[in-house]
């Protein structure tokens, strides 16, 4: 009796115009978003490339790092025709900024994709995320709109129910058509999808771990299409006519999808306030003008107090220090001692600033985050950006990129540097050797256990959502009372 | 005749849920989003003083530019960006000269620190205006109108009311102007509640110098886009015979036009006109930077060599070198501005055959968040470059008396005050030059629609 049921729902939906405007939909729209975000990454691969040759060469040595000062590259996401989540905003390098000195490189964020396509901040771009949530949900919703409504309107509902067949099976058999016959067509749409970036050559088929990510994404998408259509049977099931499920339907997916997680994001500014990044730079800076001042009133007072060197003028004091004079190395260490503890209370007062912020800002993040959970959209949403490498994983690795990077100019550079003062005349040390290879940063994708750990509660969420919806439409069908 | 048929579409169209749920949506969606869109830009415009004000007290002479980390230019935050947030967040709030004692002529980075703090906003999309009209009522325009027509058509009063002695084109016209008002009203309503929200907290710090022509140049344009989905909706109507397929038809049509095309034209116009990525450029110019230095201190070495090493015959030769390095530069930067602009144009002109981005853009130029904001601030900070260059950077000289002994210098008064960065506004009659096309264009697409829908009404087979 199953079978019977399932062969007449899909042949009902099949015959239907509904399925090919579904079919015709997923075989353009998929190859096309796959193939016009395949070509773009490829311009974008192309120049980071390029950037990459440009800096290596004009940056092999050490004195060049010092001279016009280092920077690292964020590669572009290959998986970004899967979703290109915050992509555009996230920093596309890491640059020191001004002199890097005996204290310490400044490292900061820079952000120059967003310029290269501006217009695709204001539209969106047109990525499997895009398609599924948006297109490929409707569809859903459209197949299932009228599968229980319908046949009421159209009293055959009570024919087939009069039969001996359980209500079960019948409910069962349109959730399992209307699911065989979307997945199909999505799948097909994915297939060709993948044939296109097959042929263009896409560095995804290169990359186990990044045709892993992708089949988790599909895996993902249908899911929620899974989510909607359960969804859509709810509705109709709740339902006497199919205009009438069509329309809550929608109403409810503009929503979900639409005003659901803007609210979050609002709640979440208003609730949590936090200061702007500008500000907080210009704060970091301003205690480093402070405690460069403080070190300079220091290193002057122990210059005049000292005794055998408070005498000395500063030409006779360098060069008594060439010539190894005693009292003249004393000094010299006494100083460095003073620099590097107004050095490492300077790094302290930086840091307590940044770790402030940084938490006042994920804080900020996961209460949006948590209310966003309601919908299902933004559960997926969110899965996608993170699998493509796109999201808030891709930011933390760049930070932590970002102290490693940091790390490395200290240890090569900084840490090699010194600088003795006298006076108002100071002398650059020589213990560094300038022509040195600079070493180069390691980049590191974003590790899956780190992905997963972020989005595991998403997905249950959507889990949850897809059992509640059948649930519930499987309990409503039940209880249908024919008359 | 007409007030008859207009007083029961009237009496049908308001005494539905789906009228109560437009009003409750319309009430809740506008002003909860003109509210935040005030907040955000107040929380922006204290990010924007407080920054300026510590720029300020830290850098007051030239000196301080010279010692302290570079001249700095901020860009105030638009206080209309309730209307459309645009390109707010992407485009660049600050331009800052090199950290570092450097010879002019410099180059002023354009910076971004607003889009890490927005990740999280920027991954939901803002709630403002433009949003609200170009999805949400534009979807509540085609849920006003798939049914009029299809739907009399199924429940077979149609032809009753066809029966009568009444012109069909009174019939149209009568469901146009009911059904348009029952969607009009409560927009215009929470537009004026979401209105004076923003005045209660009167701004006007960046704004365009007339606020209130902004605004009704927004409301214009919200009621021709809601306009030709709301035609739109009625044609389909008049051609389907059934209310659900009618509103499948439009359902599509309403994502593709929001969603789909619009996106594409965008990609599109990059993979037909791409331009060098600005990572690239920036890479450029530093190479060419590093090469003209090389030679330069190359002619530098050969002067001191000489028998006549004079701080004046070097300060020459640095000026050739200087004059050299600004002209290929500007060519560069004009050349990526060109190509930019006109990767641009084809993803405007594309994207007009929808209605959507006939609406979406010109909103973004008019509240100041789009391209032109961008363009004027480029402008602005050309502008302060050159001052900069001028004042501070090309006073800066070094020489080299010996080979190896470099002393440095500045002609002039390092006390003197520091030059400070002036944005200027747009003007309004600016941007209505920039949008006409996209007005004009959703003018016709409502006229077209009008006279279809007219016609397919007046040759409708009752049979």
């Amino acid at each position: 009796m199953f079978k019977t049921i399932v062969s007449k729902e899909l042949r009902e939906n099949i015959q239907d115009f509904r399925f090919v405007v579904a079919v015709l939909l997923c075989v353009i729209i998929i190859p096309l978003g796959f193939y016009v975000n395949a070509k773009d990454y490829q311009a974008k691969e192309q120049n980071d490339r390029e950037s990459v040759r440009i800096y290596d060469e004009s940056h092999k040595r050490i004195i060049d790092v010092m001279r016009q000062g280092a920077a690292a590259f964020r590669p572009p996401s290959a998986l970004d025709l899967l979703s290109s989540g915050v992509e555009q905003l996230l920093p596309t390098s890491i640059e020191t900024v001004g002199y890097i000195t005996y204290w310490g490189a400044q490292t900061q964020f820079v952000n120059t994709r967003s310029l290269d396509s501006p217009m695709s901040f204001i539209y969106g771009r047109i990525d499997l995320t895009f398609i599924v949530a948006v297109i490929m949900s409707l569809l859903a919703m459209l197949f299932t709109y009228n599968s229980v409504a319908g046949e009421k309107e159209r009293r055959t509902l009570s024919q087939i129910l009069a039969n001996s067949v359980p209500r079960s099976t019948v409910i069962l058999a349109k959730m399992t058509a209307g699911s065989l016959l979307i997945g199909i067509v999505f799948l097909l749409g994915i297939v060709l999808g993948l044939f296109v970036l097959l042929i263009m050559g896409h560095p995804i088929f290169a990359d186990t771990g990044l045709f892993g990510r992708f089949l988790l994404g599909a895996a993902v998408s249908v899911l929620y299409i899974l989510v909607f259509l359960n969804f859509g049977l709810l509705v109709s099931s709740l339902n006497r006519s199919a205009l009438s499920a069509i329309i809550s339907l929608i109403t409810c997916w503009v929503f979900l999808f639409l005003i659901l997680p803007k609210a979050s994001v609002i709640a979440a500014k208003i609730v949590r306030p936090v200061k702007s990044q500008q500000v907080i730079d210009l704060e970091k800076s301003q205690v480093r003008t402070q405690m460069q001042k403080e070190e300079y009133q220091g290193v002057s007072r122990l210059q005049k107090t000292m005794p055998g060197v408070k005498e000395m003028t500063a030409r006779e004091f360098f060069a008594n220090l060439r010539k190894g004079e005693e009292n003249t190395k004393a000094f010299e260490k006494k100083q460095n001692e003073v620099k590097e503890k107004f050095r490492v209370k300077c790094d302290a007062a930086l840091n307590r600033i940044d770790v402030l912020y940084e938490n006042q800002r994920n804080l900020q993040a996961e209460i949006a985050r948590n209310i966003s959970r309601l919908s299902p959209v933004s559960c997926f949403i969110h899965i996608m950006a993170e699998m493509s490498n796109t999201g808030f994983a891709e930011y933390r690795e760049w930070q932590e990129t970002r102290s490693r990077f940091k790390q490395l100019i200290d240890r090569e550079i900084s840490a090699k540097m010194d600088m003795i003062q006298f006076g108002n005349m100071s002398v650059g040390g020589g213990k560094i050797d300038r022509t040195a290879v600079m070493p180069r940063l390691e980049h590191r994708p974003v590790r899956f256990d780190r992905v997963v750990s972020m989005v595991w509660p998403d997905v249950l969420v959507l889990l949850i959502y897809g059992v509640l919806f059948f649930a519930g439409g499987y309990m409503i069908f039940l209880r249908y009372d024919v008359r | 005749m007409f007030k008859v048929l207009f007083a029961k579409e009237i009496l049908e169209n308001f005494a539905t849920r789906r009228f109560l749920m437009v009003c409750l949506l319309c009430l809740i969606v506008i002003p909860l989003g003109v509210y935040v869109g005030t907040r955000d830009y107040q929380l922006r415009l204290n990010a924007y003083q407080e920054s300026v004000r510590i720029y300020e007290e830290d850098h007051k002479s030239v000196q301080d530019i010279l010692d302290k980390g570079g001249a700095k230019g901020f860009r105030p935050p638009s206080a209309l960006g309730f209307l459309s947030q645009g390109l707010d967040i992407v485009l660049p709030n600050l331009a800052e000269s090199p950290a570092r004692r450097e010879k002019a002529p410099v180059d002023l980075r354009l910076n971004n620190s607003q889009s890490f703090e927005n990740l999280y906003a920027s991954f939901q999309g803002p709630l403002d205006l433009v949003f609200i009209v170009s999805v949400i009522m534009t979807f509540l325009a085609v849920v006003f109108s798939f049914g009029a027509v299809s739907g009399e058509k199924e429940q077979g009063t149609l032809r009753q009311i066809l029966c009568n002695a009444v012109p069909r084109h009174r019939i149209i016209l009568a469901k146009m102007t009911a059904n348009s008002l029952a969607l009009v009203i409560p927009f215009l309503a929470a537009l004026i509640l979401g209105l004076l929200i923003f005045f209660a907290n009167r701004f006007s710090l960046s704004g365009p110098d007339n606020v209130l022509a902004a605004i009704g140049l927004v409301l214009v344009l919200s009621l021709l886009v809601i306009g030709v989905f709301f035609n739109l909706g009625l044609l389909v109507s008049a051609l389907t015979r059934q209310a659900v397929s009618s509103f499948i038809i439009l359902l599509l049509c309403w994502v593709f036009l929001f969603g789909v095309y619009p996106r594409l034209s965008v990609v599109f116009s990059e993979l037909i006109y791409p331009v060098k990525s600005q990572q690239l450029v920036l890479l450029e110019r530093n190479q060419i930077r590093m090469e003209n230095e090389k030679a330069l201190s190359a002619a530098i070495d050969k002067i001191v060599e000489s028998s006549d090493n004079t701080q004046e015959k070097q300060d020459e030769v640095t000026m050739e070198f200087r004059a050299a390095l600004t002209d290929k530069l500007q060519k560069l930067d004009r050349d990526l501005e060109n190509r930019r602009n006109i990767q641009m144009r084809i993803a405007v002109n594309f994207s007009r055959l929808s209605p959507v981005s006939c609406f979406v853009r010109p909103v973004a130029e008019i509240s100041r968040t789009g391209w032109m904001q961008y363009l004027q601030f480029n402008q602005d900070v050309v502008r302060f470059r050159s001052v900069l260059n001028e004042q501070v950077f090309g006073k800066y000289y070094e020489f080299e008396a010996q080979k190896g002994g470099i002393s440095t210098g500045f002609k002039g008064d390092t006390s003197a005050p520091t030059p400070t960065f002036q944005s200027t506004r747009i003007r309004t009659q600016d941007v209505f030059k920039n949008i006409l096309p996209d007005a004009v264009a959703l003018v016709a697409f409502n006229i077209l629609l009008f006279a279809a829908t007219f016609v397919a009404f007046l040759k409708y087979d009752v049979r």
